[in-house]
Parts: C-alpha cells; structure tokens; sequence
C-alpha cells in the first residue's frame, strides 16, 4: 500500500474525480453485507408490491422482491429472492440466494444459497448447495459434478463439456430393478 | 468419496460453537455410513430437515437426498384437537404420508430417521413405519433413535452427520410428550423389515439400525 507507483496512484486519483454524468464506481474490493450485496449488485428489481404471471427470462441479475408465479430463466445470472419475495415456478440461474419463499425446482451451474427463514419447496440441483440453520427446505437435492479439464485429444471430435448433472453422468448407478433386488 | 472431508468440517464447526458435549459417537451412523461408502447414487432420505453437514455428507459421498422435517410437516397438517385427542382417521394419516413422502421419486436405500418417531401420534407412527417399508429397496437402512422410557416429554434432537461415525445431536425446544417405547415395542414396530440391531449407547438414548 505504501510502495504504490506514480502511475497507480494517477489511476486510483482519475476514479475518484467527480464525474457527474457517470455512475459512481465502487472503489472497495471488501464484500459488502450480504443482504446489502444481494440487493445492490440485482440490476432488475421485482418490488415488493408487483404480481408478475408469466415466465421471465434474461441475461442480468434479478431480484424478486414481490411475487412471481411463473419459471425463472437466467442461465448467466444470479437471481435473489428477498425477504419479501415469493416464487411459485421453475428457477434456472448460474447462482440463486433465497431469503423468501419458493416452491418449484432449483438449478444452478454455481451454487444456491438457502438463507435463515427461507422457504423452499421443490427439487434443488447445483454445484454448490448451502443451507443456513432455520431454513426449510423440502425436496430432493443433487450436486452438480464438475469435471476436471481432460487433455484435449488430437483426434477428440467435441470438448467434454465443463459441467455435468450427476443424473446425466454416465458413473451414475440407476436404482435397481425388481429382479436385480435381494 | 468425500465423507472425511465432511467430517472434518462439521467436527471443526462444532468445536468452533463449543458444543462438543452434544457429539456423541454413533455406532449406528457408523453402520450405515458404511453401507453409504460401499455404494454410489444412492437415493438417502433425512426426515429430520435438511441441515449443511447432513447435506455435504450424504451428496459429497456421491449420493441424492431428500429432506423433509416430519415434526415441521406434521404440526401444520394435523390440527391441534387431532393430535391433543389422539384422533387421526386412516384417510388423513394417508393424506400425511403423501404429502411428506410424496417428493422422494425413487425407492429409498436408506433414511435417516432420527428421533422423529416418538412426538408422533402412534397410529401416524406406525403408518409411516409401514410406508418407509414399502418404499425402501430391500437392503436399505434406517436409522432411529429412541428416547429413555422413562422420559414423559423430550425436545425433537437437531441430528448433525460428523464424519463416519459422530452425530451432533442438540435438543430444539420446545418439549413435546413423547411416546413411550421400549425394545419389545420397537421390534414389534419394526417387525415388517429383515432386521433390526440395537446399539448401546454410554447415554440413555437408544440407537436402532433397521434393514429392510
């Protein structure tokens, strides 16, 4: 901190002008309080007063705050459902965070995060499950597996792909038949 | 196989907390960890709700779960004057069960049962007992817990996996009379599944491995 070069600090000095017209740039790289980073970072808001039917899909951060009777389709995206928000639907993200309720299937390529007091009813598949003491939660869950990158082949004709649902693995065991019970 | 690995977290949470007195060693977890080892893709049910450790140790050994808190599900189905009176007709213990069971979508190869069965109405017990049987493979396990005879009343325990063969078992209150069981009880409860095998334990809770 204190060895900077001139030239850091010409840079840090540049985004700390006031530049009215711009958005301002957070300058912190600390985390920010998680309810406060949930909310700051949604870049579209479903408030607290809004019914909204119907399936909403996107490339940016949702939060839902109000109600949503419908599927969620953010496959890039982070979805958070506030303390306040209620989903009745399927939900596709790269991340989800509840603090509200849901009823319907999770997926996540990352991770979801079930908060203290949240309600989650449904199925739940993702790479990261993480449950806070005082959630509840009915439903199946599955981890995603990543697989670790394999040494491409010259003669491979496609890539493995980077993640993989268990269920689709080909090391998953399927449930035994009547006649292979003992 | 990832089991050490969630032991080895769950034991350094609980020492972190300071709760080490509720840990106890699990001869019965132990069993059934075993048999968790040995496969893979198993389906495995916690009816105690779903709690981080259970979680990572059942889905890290390669597993599926499903997780319903049956103390949860039965207080908001059954009405105060059902369960006072001891009252439930044959169609709502039905209506229970379907509605608690009804998300496992394969058959269950073993299910964590904890101590779950006592703050139940008898006749709901034994119906889920008889539900379990039926939607269990043959050769599944299923771990209970059973609090001392004498006990008129107990708080459902909060069961946390620790590794192969700890549990971290903390009371949440509030206190619920509790019905009362002893072996022969038990074995008649059981007496639909393969076989049943007691632990002795240094506390008077009693843990039991049933096989389907």
């Amino acid at each position: 901190m204190w060895n900077r070069s001139k030239r850091e600090e010409e840079t840090q000095a540049r985004q700390m002008a006031p530049e009215p017209a711009r958005e301002a740039i957070p300058t912190t790289t600390y985390p920010a309080r998680r309810v406060e980073e949930a909310t700051t970072r949604a870049a579209a808001v479903i408030g607290k007063t809004i019914l909204v039917k119907g399936t909403v899909s996107g490339k940016e951060d949702l939060l839902v705050d109000g109600r949503l009777e419908g599927d969620v389709d953010l496959p890039e995206n982070r979805l958070t459902v506030g303390p306040g928000g209620q989903i009745e639907g399927k939900i596709r993200a790269r991340e989800i965070v509840i603090y509200g309720v849901v009823q319907g299937n999770l997926e996540a390529s990352e991770r979801v995060e079930i908060r203290k007091n949240a309600k989650v009813i449904g199925d739940l598949r993702a790479c990261r499950p993480v449950i806070e003491d005082e959630a509840y939660f009915k439903g199946n869950v599955e981890t995603i597996r990543v697989d670790p990158p394999k040494q491409a082949k010259p003669a491979a004709a496609a890539p493995a792909p980077a993640a993989t649902l268990e269920s689709q693995s080909p090391l998953i065991v399927p449930p035994p038949t009547e006649s292979s019970r003992g | 196989m990832n089991q050490a690995g969630a032991g080895s977290s769950g034991l350094a949470q609980a020492g972190g907390q300071g709760a080490s007195a509720d840990q106890r060693r699990s001869h019965a977890m132990q069993s059934l960890a075993r048999h968790l080892e040995s496969h893979f893709g198993l389906q495995v049910a916690d009816l105690g709700g779903l709690n981080q450790n259970n979680l990572d140790f059942v889905t890290g050994s390669g597993h599926r779960l499903y997780a319903v808190d049956l103390i949860v599900g039965y207080d908001s189905f059954f009405s105060r004057g059902e369960i006072s009176e001891g009252k439930a007709d044959e169609a709502r213990i039905a209506e229970f069960l379907e509605a608690t069971l009804d998300g496992t979508g394969r058959r269950l190869s073993a299910v964590l049962l904890w101590d779950r069965l006592q703050f139940l109405l008898p006749q709901v017990a034994l119906a889920l007992v008889e539900r379990l049987r039926a939607v269990m493979e043959p050769g599944g396990l299923l771990l209970a817990m059973f609090h001392p005879e004498s006990a008129g009343s107990a708080a459902p325990l909060d069961c946390r996996i620790l590794g192969d063969s700890f549990v971290k078992a903390v009371p949440r209150p509030p206190l619920r009379p509790v019905e009362r069981f002893n072996p022969r009880t038990v074995e008649r409860l059981f007496s639909g599944f393969g076989s049943l095998k007691f632990f002795v334990t240094r506390d008077s809770l009693q843990e039991v491995l049933v096989r389907r």
